[in-house]
C-alpha cells in the first residue's frame, strides 16, 4: 500500500495536521503536502477515470505534467474542475472529488467503453458519425456532447478577485531550480533589473531530491545560500507560485501568479496575471521524465521514477510497499537508492540496457538491490492497482515467465526538456540522438523587434541533463544574455562541480522490443485520452503522415496536459511506423499557456461594473431614478423609454410619441457627436468630407450633411453649424463621434497635412437636450432670456446666449418633424437645466422620451438612420438623397467611387415607404421576393425592410425599405414571406408618412 | 503583441495603445481617374512575406498617425517614421537593405 | 495639482493609496504650431510661462501639459478658463490655432500614497518605474483612454473623459484595495 513513512519529508511539517475531504471521505495530511501526496499517504492511489475508456487512473507524476489526477476542487462559488492534484497545495477544509465516472470512482458504468475498445479505434468518431448526414444534429451530437468532458462545469459565479499587472524587466528568468537561480545570481551582479519566477512554492527544483551534496554543501544549504545571496539584490524580484504561461512577440511574457490557491480563504486577489515586457528571457524550465511504453503501463501504481522519489523525499510518502524500478537510463537508480535508504523494498531494477548503468547502478547493487540488465516488463498484473509484473528479455516478443510481486512501478524512459516557452514564439528545436530528446537549437532562437534572439534556454531545459552540465550551461547561457540585455558581465570564474559518471541512455520506444499486436494494443501513450501504440500505428497506416494530423486523428497529446508525457513517445512510434527519422517527423506546435490558466486571471478586474466602460451623460442618474428602461448604444446607456405604472415598453413609447406630437417632449441628446473644426482651410476640408457644400454655409445657419467613405458608401450624417468665419460644429451620430473624429484626423494627418485645420471632439463638453413639440417655444419663452421666435430663430438656425441662467447654444433643428430646439449647455449645467425644463414644462405635461420614440418619429417623417437604412453597402443616391450631394464640387470623399458602374446601375435598390395592406407591422429585415430563382437556387429577392415600427400617430404599421427601382413603383404591392411560411403584402409608398410638407416644424 | 516607438511623442507604445491602418504610401485617386487606378487605390494591396510599410495610429496616446517598416514574417521593426511623407526615408531604406538583401516592395528596392 | 480655488472633492476612496476626484477644475485645450517662434512668444505673453517640452507637464499654479506635438492642456480654476482663453485669443488672433474649453468634458482624479506607481501598473501598459515626475503619459487605463503624470513621488493626477468618470473611479478603487499590494516597487 501507499503510505506515510515514519519519518522524513523535506516540505512537510508533521506537527501541523491538515484535514481535507476526497469524494466525501474525511482524510488528513500535513502542512506542506500537495493534494496528491496527501492522497498517496492515505493509500488513495485510484484518483480518476480516463476520458475515452473510463479506465482506472492513478497519480503518475508529482508536477504540472500530471495527466490523470484531475479533480473537481472546491464548492459553490469556489468550485473549479480539472485541477491537478499534484500542483494543488493542501489547506484546511479542502474538498476534492474525482471526475469522469458514474456512479462512483470505484464502480464506473462508462468502463463499458473499455470492453468495446477494439470497436473504438483512432478516428472512430470521424468514421462512425459521418453517415447518415441528418443523424449528426439530432442523434450523434447530443450523444457525443453527453459523454464528452471531464470535470463538471461550475454552476455558480466565481466570487474571487483577479487582476493584471504590467511589468518591465531587462531579464526575466522562468524556473527557480539551480539553473535559474545561478543564472539570476550571475545576472544580478550586472545590475540588470531581473524577475525570476518559479511555478511551485519552493525554490531549488529537482536538486533537493536528486542530490544530497552539491560541491561541499548539502543541496539544502546550497539552495538556501543562493536564495539569501539573491535577496540582497535590490534589482532582483523573486516570485514563487508564479508560472511562465506564454512567450509572445517583442519580449512579451505572461506570468501567472497564484496568490491564494494554497489558502483556505481569499485575501485579496486570487490570481494575478503579470503582463511583462522583457528585453531578454531565460527559460530554466527543467525537463520532464518520460514514461516507458510497456504493456498495461496505465494501471494505477505505475508512476514516473522521479515522482516516486519526490514523494519519498519531499513528503515522506512511500508510493508502495514493494516498488519495482523500470528504466533505460541511470537517473532512475536514484529512486531505487532513495527507496532503499528510507526502508522501502525494491524487488528489482529492470534496466532495458544490456550494458546496464554506471556508478549509480554499482551503488544500487552494493545496497543489495537486484538489477536485471537487458530486460523488459512484459505484463502487469492487477486492475485498479499494480499487483505484480512479469519480466522478459528486452529483445523479445514478451515470452518469459518470471513473476515479481510489487504494488508500484517506478518507470523512467529518459527526459524531455521543457521547451514550451522557448518554442512559443518561434524558437526551433533539434534532435539529440544520444540523449533521445528535442532541445533548443541555439542557432535558431526566437527573435524580437530588433531581429535579435531574446529567449535562451539553460540547464536541463537546454538538454544539459547532468548536474555539472546544468551549472555550466546556466553560466554560459547567462553571459550572452546579460550582454544582449544591456548589462556588463562582472567576470568571475565559473566554479566547476564534478558529478559521478553516468552511463548513457538507450532509447526504447516500445517494450518488449518485439511486442505483438495484442500487447501493443495495451501499451498506453496518452493516459488521459487513451491513445495506445496501435492507434498511432493505425493513423500512420491510414495516411496521416503529418504529426499535426496524426495528433488530431488519434487525439494524442490533446488532453488537458497537452502531451507533456506522451508527445515524444507517440512521435517516435509515428516515425518508426512511417519509416522516417524522428527529426524528419518533428513535433507538434507548442502553444501557450504552458498549463491551463484561470479564465478569471485573463479577465482580470474586468468584471461586474468594470466589465466594460459604461458612458454616462450628465442626466444618466436622473433617467435611472425615473424608471427609464436603458439600452446600450455603443458604450453609452440611453433611455429606450420611460415606462410608467407597469406599462409595457410599447405602450410607453406610444404615450411618449403622442405627448410629444401633441404638446411637449424632452430628449437627452447629449450622446450625439460634436466635432469642432477650425482653421483657414476648414471650409475646404469639410467640402471634401461632406457630399454637400459646407464652405458656403452662412454663420448662424445649420445644414444637414452626409459623409461617405472613399468607397462611396454612406458612413455618417448630421447637422453642421457654421460658428464663425473659420469654425464649423459638426454633429455626428452617437456611434460616429469617435470614428468620425478619427476619420477627420486621418485625412488631415495623412493626406492633406499642409491644410490648416484643427479638429476637437467636444461631445462631452455639452449636455444637449431636445425640446420637442408644439409647445417647445412656449417652454423656452417661459424660461426666458433668449428670443426664440420664428423670426429671431428660424428653422435650421442657431444662436448663443443665456437661457435662464444657463449658457446655452440653441439649434433650431428637427428630427421628429415637430417644432424642435436642441439646446447645448456645459455638461456640468446639464442636470440643473434638465430639472428646470421638467419643472417648467409641467404645465404642458412635458414628458421625457427615449430612443425608441425618437426612432419611430423620425421614421414617420421618412428620415434615414445610419445603421438602419445604411449597412456599409448603401450610397446616398440609394436613399434619394441626391439633393444633399453637391453638383458644384469637383471632388469629395467617395465621389469617384460613386461613379463606378455598379453604383450607377439603374436597378439598385432604393428607399421607399412600405405600408402593409392590413396595417400590421412588417418584420424588420424581411426580404421581398421576386419571380424566379438566383444562381444558388434560392428564391430571387427584390428588396428588404430597413426600419419597421408601429406608428402611434398613424395607428398602423409603417416601414422603410430598399426596393429595386423602388421610387418608380409607387403603389405597387410586393410580398414579404415570413418565417412561418405565410407572407405579408405591402404597398410601395413615399417614405414620408407624416406631414410631408413640413408644416408642423415650420411654425 | 508588438511595440512601436511613436515618432511624434517618443513613447514606446504597446500594441494595445495603437490601432492599425493598413498599407502605407497609398496614392489617392479621385474624380477623373481611370477604373484601373481607382481599383488599385481602393482594393489592391501588397501582401508581402517580409518587409512591409504600414500605417499605425497612436490612438491611446498622442493621437498621431505614423508609419512603420516591419517584417511580416519575423515581426522585426526596421523603424518608424512620419506619416507626412510620400515614401520611406533613406535611413529606413538603408537599414532594410542591409538586413534584407534583395528585398522589393512596389517600386522600391 | 497645485491648490486651485473652489476645488470640491466629489468622492474618494482609501485603500493602500488614496483616490479622490476633483471637480470644477478648468481645462483649456490649445492647439497651434509649437515650432513657430511667433507662437511661442504669443503663448508666453498670454500665459506667463514657456511652452512645455515633449511630454512635460509644467507643474505650476496653472499646470500645463504637453498632449501632442500640436496640443496642450492648461489647467486652471474653473471660472478662469474664459479669461485665459480670451488672453490667448488676443495674442494668437492672426495665427492658425484652436482654443477649446474642455472643463466639462474631462474628469480629474488625484491618487496619493506610497504605492501609486504600482496601482498604475495594474491598469496601464506603461513602464511606470522609469516615468519621471512631471512627465505626462497618455495611455489606456484598462479599457479607456487616460493621461496621467506624477506630481511627486507619492501623488499623481489622472484625467479621462467625463462620461467614464465612474468607470475610472472604480478602476482606481479596485486596484488600490487593501490586500492587493504587489510589492514590486
Amino acid at each position: 500500500m501507499s503510505k506515510r513513512l515514519a519519518e522524513g519529508g523535506l516540505l512537510i511539517d508533521r506537527n501541523k495536521t491538515i484535514k481535507f475531504e476526497f469524494n466525501g471521505k474525511k482524510l488528513s495530511g500535513f502542512e506542506g503536502d500537495t493534494l496528491a501526496s496527501a492522497l498517496l499517504s492515505n493509500d488513495q492511489v485510484l484518483v480518476g477515470r480516463s476520458f475515452k475508456y473510463h479506465r482506472p487512473r492513478g497519480i503518475v507524476s508529482s508536477g504540472s505534467e500530471e495527466p490523470n489526477a484531475l479533480i473537481n476542487l472546491g464548492e459553490k462559488e469556489k468550485f473549479e474542475p480539472n485541477q491537478r492534484a499534484t500542483t494543488t497545495e493542501l489547506f484546511d477544509g479542502l474538498k476534492a472529488a474525482s471526475q469522469n465516472h458514474w456512479p462512483s470512482l470505484n464502480f464506473d458504468f462508462g468502463v463499458i467503453n473499455n470492453y468495446l475498445a477494439r470497436f473504438l479505434p483512432a478516428g472512430f468518431y470521424y468514421k462512425m458519425f459521418i453517415h447518415p448526414r441528418p443523424f449528426w444534429k439530432y442523434i450523434y451530437e447530443p450523444f457525443i456532447r453527453q459523454s464528452a468532458g471531464l470535470g463538471r462545469a461550475p454552476s455558480q459565479k466565481d466570487n474571487s478577485q483577479y487582476e493584471h499587472f504590467y511589468a518591465f524587466y531587462d531579464l526575466v528568468i522562468v524556473g527557480g531550480g539551480i539553473a535559474g537561480l545561478n543564472a539570476a545570481l550571475t545576472a544580478a551582479e550586472s545590475g540588470l533589473k531581473i524577475l525570476i519566477m518559479e511555478q511551485t512554492p519552493e525554490w531549488g527544483g529537482r536538486c533537493l531530491v536528486d542530490f544530497s551534496k552539491i560541491g561541499d554543501e548539502t543541496s539544502s544549504e546550497y539552495v538556501s545560500r543562493l536564495l539569501s545571496e539573491l535577496r540582497k539584490f535590490q534589482n532582483v524580484t523573486m516570485r514563487s507560485r508564479m508560472m511562465g504561461a506564454g512567450v509572445y512577440d517583442h519580449g512579451y511574457i505572461l506570468g501567472y501568479e497564484r496568490l491564494n490557491d494554497h489558502l483556505a480563504a481569499d485575501e485579496g486577489p486570487r490570481h494575478r496575471l503579470w503582463r511583462i515586457r522583457a528585453k531578454q528571457i531565460i527559460t530554466a524550465t527543467g525537463s520532464i521524465e518520460r514514461p516507458v511504453s510497456f504493456p498495461s503501463n496505465d494501471i494505477p501504481g505505475v508512476m514516473l521514477a522521479s515522482a516516486v522519489r519526490d514523494y519519498a523525499v519531499k513528503f515522506g510518502v512511500a508510493t508502495g510497499d514493494k516498488i519495482a524500478v523500470y528504466t533505460n537510463n541511470d537517473d532512475a537508480y536514484r529512486t531505487a537508492i532513495t527507496l532503499n535508504e528510507v526502508g522501502v523494498e525494491v524487488p528489482v531494477i529492470v534496466d532495458a540496457r544490456m550494458s546496464g548503468g554506471g556508478a549509480l547502478a554499482e551503488r544500487a547493487k552494493a545496497l543489495g538491490i537486484r538489477v536485471e540488465n537487458g530486460k523488459a516488463i512484459s505484463k502487469v498484473f492487477g486492475k485498479k492497482r499494480v499487483e505484480a509484473i512479469r519480466i522478459c528479455e528486452h529483445k523479445d516478443s514478451g515470452k518469459g515467465n518470471e513473476k515479481i510481486e510489487c504494488d508500484c512501478i517506478a518507470m523512467s524512459g529518459g527526459w524531455s526538456p521543457v521547451v514550451h516557452l522557448y518554442s512559443h514564439c518561434g524558437g526551433k528545436l533539434k534532435w539529440d540522438e544520444k540523449l533521445a530528446l528535442f532541445k533548443p537549437d541555439s542557432s535558431a532562437k526566437p527573435t524580437s523587434h530588433d531581429g535579435l534572439p531574446f529567449v535562451t534556454a539553460v540547464g536541463s531545459a537546454n538538454g544539459s541533463l547532468l548536474m555539472h552540465e546544468v551549472l555550466k550551461d546556466a553560466w554560459e547561457g547567462c553571459l550572452s544574455v546579460i550582454k544582449a540585455a544591456g548589462g556588463k558581465v562582472k567576470t568571475k570564474n565559473f566554479k566547476v562541480i564534478e558529478q559521478q559518471y553516468e552511463n548513457s541512455l538507450q532509447a526504447i520506444w516500445i517494450a518488449p522490443h518485439d511486442a505483438d499486436i495484442k500487447k501493443r494494443a495495451k501499451i498506453w501513450l496518452d493516459f488521459q485520452n487513451d491513445v495506445k501504440i496501435n492507434d498511432v500505428e493505425l493513423a500512420a497506416r491510414e495516411g496521416f503522415e503529418s504529426v499535426e494530423h496524426a495528433k488530431r486523428y488519434t487525439t494524442l497529446g490533446m488532453a488537458t496536459d497537452q502531451g507533456k508525457l506522451s508527445n515524444i513517445n507517440g512521435l517516435a512510434i509515428l516515425s518508426s511506423s512511417l519509416g522516417k527519422d524522428i527529426p524528419k517527423v518533428g513535433t507538434t506546435t507548442f502553444r501557450p499557456p504552458y498549463t491551463p490558466i484561470s479564465l478569471g486571471s485573463i479577465g482580470g478586474s474586468a468584471r461586474d461594473e468594470l466589465f466594460q466602460p459604461v458612458r454616462k451623460t450628465p442626466m444618466h442618474d436622473w433617467h435611472e431614478n425615473n424608471g427609464a428602461y436603458m439600452e446600450p448604444v455603443g458604450q453609452w446607456r440611453r433611455p429606450f423609454c420611460y415606462p410608467q405604472f407597469g406599462e409595457t415598453y410599447a405602450k410607453a413609447v406610444e404615450r411618449e410619441i403622442n405627448q410629444t406630437r401633441s404638446s411637449l417632449g424632452l430628449l437627452d441628446a447629449s450622446t450625439l457627436g460634436k466635432l469642432l473644426v477650425t482653421g483657414p482651410d476648414a471650409g475646404k476640408f469639410l467640402d471634401m468630407l461632406y457630399t454637400n457644400m459646407m464652405s458656403t454655409l452662412k454663420i448662424g445657419k445649420c445644414r444637414y450633411g452626409l459623409m461617405c467613405s472613399e468607397n462611396g458608401f454612406l458612413i455618417d450624417d448630421g447637422v453642421v453649424a457654421r460658428i464663425d468665419e473659420q469654425t464649423w460644429l459638426c454633429h455626428t451620430t452617437t456611434g460616429g463621434a469617435d470614428s468620425i473624429h478619427a476619420h477627420m484626423e486621418e485625412w488631415l494627418q495623412t493626406e492633406w497635412w499642409d491644410w490648416k485645420v484643427y479638429v476637437a471632439n467636444v461631445t462631452e463638453q455639452y449636455a444637449q437636450i431636445g425640446v420637442v413639440g408644439p409647445n417647445a417655444r412656449k417652454l423656452l419663452e417661459k424660461i426666458g432670456g433668449l428670443d426664440v421666435s420664428r423670426e429671431a430663430l428660424g428653422f435650421m438656425e442657431w444662436k448663443d446666449g443665456k437661457l435662464g441662467k444657463y449658457d446655452a447654444r440653441i439649434f433650431r433643428i428637427s428630427f421628429s418633424g415637430e417644432l424642435s430646439y436642441e439646446i447645448a449647455v456645459p455638461a456640468k449645467q446639464g442636470m440643473a437645466f434638465w430639472d428646470e425644463l421638467i419643472e417648467a414644462g409641467k404645465e404642458f405635461q412635458v414628458m421625457p422620451y427615449g430612443t425608441e420614440a425618437l426612432h419611430v418619429m423620425r421614421a414617420e417623417k421618412g428620415f434615414i438612420m445610419i445603421g438602419d437604412e445604411t449597412d456599409g453597402t448603401v450610397i446616398p443616391q440609394d436613399l434619394n438623397l441626391n439633393w444633399a450631394i453637391s453638383k458644384k464640387k469637383d471632388d469629395y470623399l467617395g465621389k469617384r467611387a460613386q461613379e463606378r458602374s455598379f453604383m450607377v446601375n439603374p436597378n439598385r435598390w432604393k428607399l421607399v415607404g412600405l405600408e402593409t395592406l392590413d396595417g400590421s407591422v412588417l418584420p424588420d429585415g424581411a426580404y421581398a421576393t421576386a419571380d424566379g430563382v438566383n444562381p444558388n437556387g434560392q428564391k430571387s429577392t427584390q428588396g428588404r425592410v430597413t426600419s419597421s415600427y408601429f406608428s402611434p400617430t398613424l395607428k398602423r404599421g409603417i416601414a422603410m425599405g430598399l426596393v429595386m427601382n423602388g421610387p418608380e413603383r409607387d403603389g405597387e404591392i410586393i410580398e414579404f414571406p415570413k418565417i412561418d411560411g405565410t407572407a405579408m403584402q405591402a404597398k410601395i409608398t413615399s417614405p414620408v408618412f407624416y406631414d410631408p410638407d413640413g408644416e408642423k416644424q415650420n411654425v | 503583441m508588438l511595440v512601436f516607438k511613436c515618432p511624434y511623442c517618443g513613447i514606446e507604445a504597446d500594441e494595445t495603445e495603437l490601432s492599425p491602418g493598413g498599407e502605407a504610401h497609398l496614392k489617392r485617386f479621385g474624380p477623373g481617374s481611370s477604373d484601373e487606378e481607382l481599383e488599385g487605390y481602393l482594393f489592391n494591396r501588397e501582401n508581402p512575406k517580409g518587409v512591409h510599410f504600414e500605417r499605425w495610429r497612436h490612438v491611446y496616446g498622442c493621437g498621431k498617425w505614423f508609419h512603420a517598416a516591419r517584417c511580416t514574417a519575423t515581426l522585426e521593426v526596421f523603424g518608424t517614421y512620419s506619416a507626412q511623407t510620400f515614401e520611406p526615408p533613406k535611413e529606413i531604406i538603408d537599414i532594410i537593405k542591409a538586413k534584407r538583401p534583395g528585398w522589393k516592395w512596389r517600386n522600391l528596392s | 495639482m497645485s491648490d486651485h480655488q473652489n476645488e470640491r472633492v466629489m468622492r474618494s476612496y482609501s485603500g493602500y493609496v488614496k483616490v479622490s476626484e476633483k471637480t470644477t477644475v478648468g481645462m483649456l485645450t490649445v492647439r497651434g504650431d509649437f515650432r513657430s517662434s511667433k507662437f511661442k512668444t504669443s503663448f508666453t505673453k498670454a500665459v506667463g510661462t514657456k511652452l512645455p517640452k515633449e511630454r512635460e507637464v509644467i507643474l505650476a499654479r496653472n499646470d500645463i501639459a504637453w498632449m501632442s506635438p500640436d496640443e496642450l492642456l492648461i489647467f486652471c480654476d474653473y471660472a478662469d478658463v474664459s479669461n485665459l482663453s480670451q488672453n490667448l485669443q488676443m495674442e494668437l488672433k492672426d495665427q492658425h490655432h484652436m482654443l477649446v474649453n474642455v472643463s466639462d468634458a474631462r474628469a480629474l482624479f488625484e491618487v496619493s500614497g506610497s504605492g501609486i506607481r504600482e496601482v498604475i501598473a495594474k491598469l496601464a501598459p506603461v513602464n511606470i518605474a522609469t516615468l519621471e515626475i512631471g512627465e505626462i503619459r497618455r495611455t489606456r487605463f484598462s479599457q479607456i483612454a487616460a493621461a496621467f503624470w506624477l506630481t511627486s513621488e507619492t501623488s499623481l493626477s489622472v484625467i479621462c473623459f467625463s462620461s467614464v468618470a465612474d468607470y475610472m473611479f472604480n478602476l482606481l478603487k479596485t486596484s488600490s484595495m487593501l490586500n492587493s499590494k504587489v510589492g514590486d516597487f
